[in-house]
């Protein structure tokens, strides 16, 4: 009997043993639909995000772990460009407080409720993303050698591009005299969550760290893009193209850029720029209905749109919320007169900007922009065009400049003789100027005027943009100060990192 | 359940004697007295206790008698076969009658007194304490198989009785009548079931743990689960410690001693029949009736068994088992009718149709909304919409309409109001109904407990459950050494839900659901404005209006859960003293719910439009993307799998005549638990003949729609946002090891340890990080077992207790660790298609993050005074929570705003006490009552948290209690009718920017500390009474000193739903008496001024203290007589009214239960509900 029952317990106790030793296996489960990064698909794929292609709209979740994917009121350099102007402070009520202020040139922007900017916030994250590839690639055992080194360049290329359009915002404008002591931005090459305190680099750290970055890391980069939302060779040379371009050195620019077009040319995607005076082949596409043009406010293909050929690389930002924002479209700011007079008759630009409410209604007299609210900020064909011609006129190589800026103007006016460069330029600095006009043109009302303004400040050519860049509201004018071409840094990381120094 | 005891105390306890007024008719001619006496003690319900060598009871005799009393029946017998009686208890002493009294022998003679002592269920107890009435000395105590033996002196032990005590049952007293093997039988005592205590892993009794318990019955849940409809509501105002905190919104809280956590898991653990489940399971499976008992614990020794999982307390439930009935089965059913009723919709306090017109006029406002915009839709994404009084007022401003003309139409409006129409078309009474038939019985080898519950729930929103559940356990006692249990549980719940009209249920009073004559109108100008519905639908070919009363016809929400579980024991006794017990658990369930929207709805139209580009002439057609037949299928199909294999060894023994007890447990815990979904949307389907129609979902997911009908978004083209098919799978695993370990010196002094580890595969943590013991020790002083204590009569039970001990928290599964989780990104992301799955991070590698400790040190005192007429215990402890785990903030440099850290500590102190009292008791007249208090104070003591930036709508600060209220400081309203507070000089302003949010808390002069959401003084109050077959019952349970907000809400901008009331008491101009603040026409105008300093301001702080009347009941038990006539033993009746009674400490008339405290907005409230019920037990 009492044989028996030893014999059972045994039995059972055995089952115990054999189910225990099994333990490590037993707790060795993944849940689904999440993981540890280990692969090299895991890592390829923190790149697949459209979050990281448009450019200052989402930034970490306040409330706690994970992203808040929601736009904010940044970036505020759109509120900051010489070509807009406001009515009566009323009527400008619609805007946020903090986009008033900006408005207005403030020192302190972000006085009100929050103590975050998406720029700042989730630029960062996304350096964190990029610095998790850079940092654990490396250390993979699969995928192809060539396929991790294409990788970490391309996440190189990124973090470099995030930390240039950071300093674009808040550090000073990057000027080779005073490089060693002008500060940037802190410069995260490591993702951790262990660093309590961060201090800003100064311009030359940062720009040489980046360009070495960039210059290394471009050669293994893929050639042919074969998508627009990844980066390619010829993305990742118009990167550092830009970089060298808004520090003002443009031979140097002006190589990149070249190489850019090259690599361009080898795209397995159809890339090639809209031609806006054919209408069936551009504006008809998108909706534009020629009966009622103050009507049409959707239909242009956003930069990430495989049908939207002008796009290399799909970066971007949005400059929606000072076209329509809150509930009230027809009052907000406008272009100024003599900015909008800019346009030639048949520039089809012109599209893009109406006088009155979509309902026909007319508004303050000025005009504002209606559509094609995203502006492309990675490597895009009217960009590239541009920056070139102002590089070929810089280092004195006349007709090609003239050759670059006409490839995009003979796409944009209708006519040949309208289209082309009036021959009152004659001049190399005039070439120049007309050039810069013409990035005016292109990009009116988008904020991507924001960097000619930091870079060209103290440009004996430009006198007029410290005169210009006074916004007016109603009665009342503000006046753009060199020591706010760098915006202050958010309230909180300067709580939060003792190192920090603001700017003035 | 005492089988499984297999330990043993004892307990004083005198028995309450009832006179024996039993009537039994026997008739009985030349039978055994043995079987004589069978046939009295199944009638009876008494026991005749004798001395098988004293009494030949295989003598023959005859008795007879008709509906006699027993005592009378019982002298019969005696003077026939010539013994003695006495009564005792439920027990019928028999002795041989002395012939002739002999003279006493002077010589000592020492005897040996032995016997066994076993329980209803003729299963030997061990650790019964025997000893003489009048010599306490000489005593013995049972061993494991129930025998005791001891000497005594015959001469001083002669007249003498034996008194036999054991934990759980009624006390003994038997005459002493000679050597001679006593078999004494022992009654489970349910009143005295809380002196046991079920810990889901071992059952022990209460003298020897040093842990802190409370233990609620199962009968008193039951009956208050029927008519409240939840297990854990129903157990509020039971136990001291617990905080239910009931919302009439469905959700419930519940704690157990504060709360010991900001951000990780707060709520108790719930245990059913020694296994954990979600409270899913609990809802779905087990029948209120089917449950014995609940007990909660709450120290760190009562809950360290638990592990990880039970810093926040443990709530143990067992359900009933099987009863040796000899064979018998024993039938009852319970079932139960309850009313809810709808709704107070006055209680809502919004407007009347003539204060919204009026209001309407009021606020118009045709330059902050101009007519072209209005009309232009560029509002609502280029859908123009215009509200009906807005039409006629427009109308006038626009000059189409006299003024008159306005006023007569805007009279017809205020004389409009859908209250009573959306009542009856959209609403219902609640009622609900349970039945539950339950059989039971058994014999020594196989006991059964078999019960079949339906429950039908329907709610004010015409949804309905219907629950069936099955409940089968057996036991099988195969042999004195083997035993299996097997608990069967089976649960299906079908649901059937409401579809709400697709268009919304608009709550202005004028828009009329039917028109006079029952026909049902059109609601569309709440969506669209007419002229605009019918150019769209003429270039769509889309019908765009929205019928309310004929939008759902045809569409149909169901779900169907079904559940089962399979719960198998194991108990092995070894060798002497050592035991094995396996536990093996196994449930699914599988769910499905199922929506269809028919084309009828007006969703299932409008996303058709979203899709759909116009036609481009009056003689083409337009292009359609979606199906145009056909309705919206989508079906959820879940499945869920927990398992758990739990494998022990115990051990018992007691050595040197059971000076010393020890006993000891040591196992290994599997448990994995896994839950699965698959949604699936077909479009175009037809319910009928089960066919659906195909679409270009990469299309419209990828690229979406140019120029479409109607826009969704307002840049860029429509594009379909929710995948046809989606998958989810979750799946937790734990590894737990633990051991148990207690000693007992002479009955007085016990120590107990426990330990366990617990490690699962909580993903992305460190081993290391999981690898965290949980332990605790006690210690217990049973005073009442001490020589000076026996001499007094005061305290039949007194214990004092001390335990201390660490529980923790894991962070949640994947919530951070030393990788970066990342997830996989599913929505937006269409446009990767062809580069692979896109991630992203979904938390950073986080090496600093570790378990949440709480470090419990708890004092007790258990006592039970006057024969047991007043018991009780109180509790004083001091939980201290450290690593708490809330979110950090972070330099947004790092890449992250905030991440989850161990960032704080956290202290609860308090104090609980529960007096358990019998006022009366005699024949006719039974009161008892039973009293629990509990306090608690909480305080952050640190949090690690460097915002300072302040706001008012975060609840925890570093030196305050969690959930505090805080509250602007109000000032008073400005010429502008805007509310003012102050600055940090002491200035009134009205922007939030004028308040230095950076200064510290207390520095801030704008910012008033109002108080704590949660209660810190809580508990019920019960009263039974009973007067021969009527019982009456009620509880108050109270909770005190804690605040809330007023009812506030600010409203701006146009007109467009019903609001409160108060708003007509705002501020109009210079003089207005008022503090409401003015109106705002436009959000531009509205941020000139901060509304939350009034809204949120201390003028709006109110006391959230009440006390309820929880519920009444009156029950009613028909006479034997009647019972035995209709063949049952008992019936009765019952009749129950819940909050019958509410005494809130504001002036305000809210019930803090309806409302919600943090921004006072208002939810349903509901009058009293009523509940009869039917309790029949067959014979």
């Amino acid at each position: 009997m009492k044989n028996r029952r030893i014999i059972y317990s045994l039995l059972l106790l055995t089952g115990l043993i054999v189910s225990t030793s099994g333990c490590t296996k037993f707790l060795d489960l993944k849940p689904k639909g999440k993981d540890v990064p280990r692969t090299f698909a895991h890592f390829d794929g923190m790149l697949n995000t459209t979050r990281m292609l448009q450019m200052i709209w989402s930034a970490p979740n306040p409330n706690g772990p994970g992203y808040n994917f929601s736009r904010g009121m940044d970036p505020f350099w759109i509120f900051m460009t010489d070509e807009l102007i406001a009515p009566t402070p009323t009527e400008f009520d619609v805007f946020a407080k903090e986009q008033k202020e900006a408005f207005k040139f403030a020192d302190n922007i972000l006085i009100y409720t929050t103590e975050e900017m998406n720029t700042w916030s989730g630029l960062y994250s996304f350096i964190y993303t990029n610095n998790v590839i850079i940092n654990n690639v490396p250390n993979l055992k699969d995928g192809s050698d060539s396929d991790r080194k294409a990788l970490i360049a391309e996440a190189k290329v990124n973090r470099a591009h995030f930390h240039h359009l950071l300093a674009q915002t808040f550090g000073k404008p990057y000027r080779k005299a005073s490089e060693e002591t002008d500060l940037a931005v802190p410069l995260v090459t490591e993702a951790s969550i262990g660093i309590l305190d961060y201090k800003r680099a100064t311009n030359k750290e940062l720009y040489d760290y980046i360009i070495n970055d960039l210059k290394e890391s471009i050669p293994m980069l893929k050639e042919g893009a074969g998508t627009k939302l990844r980066v390619h060779r010829a993305a990742g040379y118009f990167v550092l193209g830009r970089i060298l371009f808004d520090m003002g050195m443009y031979p140097e620019a002006q190589e990149a850029l070249i190489s850019c077009q090259t690599e361009t040319a080898k795209a397995v995607i159809p890339i090639a720029l809209f031609d806006y005076t054919d209408d069936s082949k551009s504006f008809s596409l998108w909706g534009y209905n020629p009966a009622s043009p103050h009507a049409w406010r959707t239909g242009y293909f956003l930069p990430e749109d495989e049908r939207n050929t002008e796009i290399i690389n799909a970066n971007y930002f949005t400059q929606n919320i000072i076209v329509y924002t809150g509930t009230q479209l027809a009052n907000a700011v406008f272009v100024k007169d003599d900015y909008m007079a800019k346009f030639s008759a048949n520039d089809r630009r012109r599209r893009f900007f109406a006088d009155r409410r979509y309902t026909g209604t007319p508004i303050w007299g000025r005009f504002k922009r209606i559509n094609k609210w995203q502006t492309p900020y990675g490597a895009n064909l009217p960009d590239l065009y541009l920056m070139l011609a102002e590089c070929y006129a810089r280092t004195g190589n006349d007709t090609k400049a003239r050759e670059s800026v006409m490839l995009l103007r003979s796409k944009r006016i209708v006519g040949a003789t309208e289209a082309a460069i009036p021959t009152s330029v004659n001049s190399k600095d005039l070439l120049i100027k007309f050039i810069v006009d013409e990035r005016l043109r292109e990009n009116m009302m988008t904020g991507m005027r924001w960097f000619d303004i930091r870079r060209l400040w103290n440009d004996p050519l430009f006198p007029e943009i410290k005169t210009n860049s006074v916004h007016t509201l109603g009665t009342e004018t503000y006046t753009l100060t060199e020591k706010r071409l760098s915006l202050r840094i958010p309230p909180k990381d300067l709580r939060m990192c003792p190192s920090l120094v603001n700017n003035d | 359940m005492k089988k499984v005891l297999l330990l043993f105390s004892m307990i004083f306890f005198s028995l309450v004697i009832f006179a024996q007024d039993v009537k039994i008719t026997i008739k009985m001619e030349n039978e055994p007295i043995k079987s004589i006496l069978n046939e009295i003690e199944k009638k009876s319900n008494y026991t005749f206790v004798y001395s098988s060598t004293l009494i030949d009871t295989k003598r023959n005799i005859s008795l007879v008698a008709d509906n006699e009393k027993l005592e009378t029946v019982v002298a019969k017998l005696c003077t026939i076969a010539g013994l003695n009686y006495s009564f005792e208890g439920k027990r019928v002493v028999l002795t041989q009658k002395l012939t002739s009294k002999e003279p006493a022998k002077l010589e000592s003679k020492q005897v040996q007194i032995k016997g066994k002592v076993i329980d209803d269920e003729n299963q030997p107890l061990a650790g019964a304490y025997v000893f003489f009435k009048n010599d306490i000395n000489v005593c013995g105590i049972t061993d494991l198989d129930g025998h005791f033996s001891f000497s005594a002196d015959e001469n001083s032990v002669k007249g003498d009785a034996l008194v036999v005590k054991y934990i759980g049952m009624k006390g003994v007293e038997i005459p002493y009548i000679g050597t001679t093997d006593y078999i004494i039988n022992l009654e489970q005592d349910t009143r005295l079931l809380e002196n046991v205590i079920v810990t889901g892993y071992q059952t022990i009794s209460k003298e020897r743990s040093a842990g802190s318990f409370s233990l609620v019955k199962g009968e008193v849940v039951q009956d208050k689960a029927n008519i409240s409809g939840s297990l854990i509501q129903s157990l509020e105002g039971q136990a001291a410690g617990l905080n239910v905190n009931i919302k009439s919104n469905g959700d419930e809280e519940f704690l157990i001693r504060g709360l010991t956590s900001i951000n990780s898991n707060k709520q108790p653990l719930i245990v059913v029949d020694g296994v954990a489940v979600s409270q899913s399971v609990l809802n779905n499976m087990i029948s209120n009736n089917d449950i014995s008992t609940v007990t909660f614990l709450k120290d760190a020794t009562a809950a360290s068994i638990w592990g990880s999982r039970a810093a926040n307390g443990v709530i143990v439930i067992t359900t009933k088992t099987g009863k040796d009935t000899n064979r018998k089965v024993d039938v009852s059913y319970n079932g139960s009718y309850t009313y809810k009723g709808m709704p107070d919709y006055s209680y809502q306090n919004m407007m009347d149709p003539q204060m919204f017109i009026k209001t309407a006029k009021e606020t118009f406002d045709p330059v902050a909304w101009p007519w072209d915009q209005i009309n232009s839709g560029i509002l609502n994404n280029e859908k123009p919409q215009v509200y009906r009084h807005e039409k006629i007022l427009y109308d006038f401003n626009r000059g189409l309409i006299t003024e008159s003309q306005m006023n007569t139409e805007l009279a017809k409006l205020a004389a409009l109001n859908n209250r009573n129409q959306y009542e009856d078309y959209f609403m219902q009474p609640a009622f609900g109904t349970t039945h539950n038939v339950s059989l039971t019985g058994g014999g020594s080898f196989y006991k059964y407990y078999f019960s079949l519950g339906y429950e039908n729930t329907g709610s004010n929103s015409r949804s309905a459950t219907n629950k069936f559940m099955i409940n089968s356990r057996q036991e099988f006692n195969f042999t004195s050494w083997l035993k299996v249990d097997l608990g069967i549980n089976l649960g299906m719940t079908t649901g059937s839900n409401q579809v709400m009209p697709t268009g919304g249920l608009s709550t202005i009073p004028y828009m009329m659901f039917a028109d006079d004559n029952g026909n049902p109108l059109s609601h569309s100008d709440l969506l669209f404005m007419d002229s605009f519905r019918l150019t769209k639908q003429q270039a769509g070919d889309i019908n765009l209006d929205f019928i309310p009363l004929k939008d759902a016809v045809g569409s149909y929400n169901k779900s169907l859960v079904n559940n089962s579980r399979v719960n198998a024991g194991v108990n092995i006794k070894i060798i002497k003293g050592l035991t094995f017990d396996g536990r093996y658990y196994y449930q699914r369930g599988n769910g499905k719910n199922e929506s269809y929207l028919s084309r009828d709805t007006w969703a299932v139209r409008n996303e058709t439009a979203f899709f759909t580009q116009p036609k481009a002439s009056s003689t083409t057609l337009p292009t359609f993307y979606l199906p145009t037949k056909g309705g919206n299928y989508d079906v959820i199909n879940s499945q869920s799998t927990d398992w758990t294999v739990r494998n022990q060894l115990s051990y018992e023994n007691m050595f040197d005549n059971s000076k010393h007890q020890i006993n000891a447990l040591a196992g290994i815990e599997l448990r994995a638990s896994r839950d699965i979904s698959t949604i699936s949307r077909s479009k175009g389907y037809d319910p009928q003949l089960l066919t659906f129609q195909p679409y270009d979902e990469k299309l419209l997911a990828v690229t979406g729609i140019t120029n479409p009908l109607l826009r969704n978004t307002t840049s860029g083209n429509n594009k379909l946002l929710t995948p046809s098919t989606q998958f989810g799978e979750t799946e937790v695993r734990y590894l737990s090891l633990y051991s148990n370990v207690g000693y007992t010196f002479n009955n007085k002094y016990s120590i107990n340890a426990s330990v366990r580890v617990d490690q699962s595969n909580l993903f992305g943590t460190d081993k290391s990080v999981q690898f965290k013991p949980i332990w605790s020790t006690g210690f217990v002083w049973n005073l009442a077992n001490e020589n000076f204590m026996k001499e007094q009569n005061m305290f039949d039970r007194l214990m004092l207790r001390f335990s201390y001990g660490l529980a923790g928290n894991s962070p949640d599964p994947g919530k951070g660790g030393p990788y970066n989780v990342i997830r996989v990104i599913t929505v937006g992301n269409t446009i990767f298609n062809n580069l692979g799955s896109g991630f992203e991070i979904e938390y950073p590698a986080n090496t600093r993050l570790t378990w949440e400790q709480t470090r419990t040190i708890n004092f007790g005192a258990d006592f039970s005074i006057l024969n047991n007429r007043v018991s009780g215990s109180l509790d004083v402890y001091n939980k201290y929570t450290t690593n708490l785990l809330a979110n950090l903030d972070l330099a947004s440099i790092s890449g992250w705003s905030t991440t989850y850290a161990n960032t704080g500590i956290m202290s609860n102190k308090g104090v609980e006490l529960t007096v358990n009292s019998i006022n009366i008791n005699n024949k006719d007249w039974k009161w008892s009552t039973n009293f629990s208090f509990s306090y608690n104070a909480n305080k952050i003591v640190k949090l690690y948290d460097a915002n300072t930036f302040f706001t008012i709508y975060k609840p925890n600060y570093e030196g305050f209690p969690a959930n505090t209220l805080w509250a602007y400081k109000f000032a008073g309203l400005d010429d502008m009718g805007d509310p003012l507070t102050y600055n940090a000089n002491g200035d009134l302003v009205k922007v939030s920017t004028a308040i230095d949010q950076n200064t510290k808390l207390g520095e801030n002069k704008s910012i008033v500390n109002a108080g704590v959401m949660t209660p810190p003084f809580y508990g019920g109050l019960t009263n039974n009474i009973k007067y021969k077959d009527f019982e009456l019952s009620f509880m108050f349970i109270y909770n005190l000193g804690h605040k809330m907000f007023n009812t506030s809400s600010n409203f701006s901008g146009r007109l467009t739903r019903n609001i409160d009331k108060d708003f007509d008491k705002r501020w109009r101009k210079i003089g207005d008496d008022t503090n409401i603040p003015s109106y705002a026409p436009n959000t531009a105008l509205e941020i000139r001024r901060n509304t939350d300093f009034y809204f949120r301001g201390d003028i709006n702080v109110l006391n959230a203290s009440y006390v309820k009347l929880r519920d009444l009941s009156i029950a009613y038990s028909l006479p034997s007589n009647i019972c035995n006539k209709l063949y049952t033993d008992k019936i009765k009746v019952r009749f129950q009214v819940t909050n019958l009674l509410t005494i809130a400490a504001n002036k305000k008339g809210f019930d803090p239960e309806a409302h919600n405290l943090t921004n006072g907005s208002r939810y349903n409230k509901f009058g009293p509900s009523f509940s009869i019920g039917l309790t029949v037990n067959f014979k």
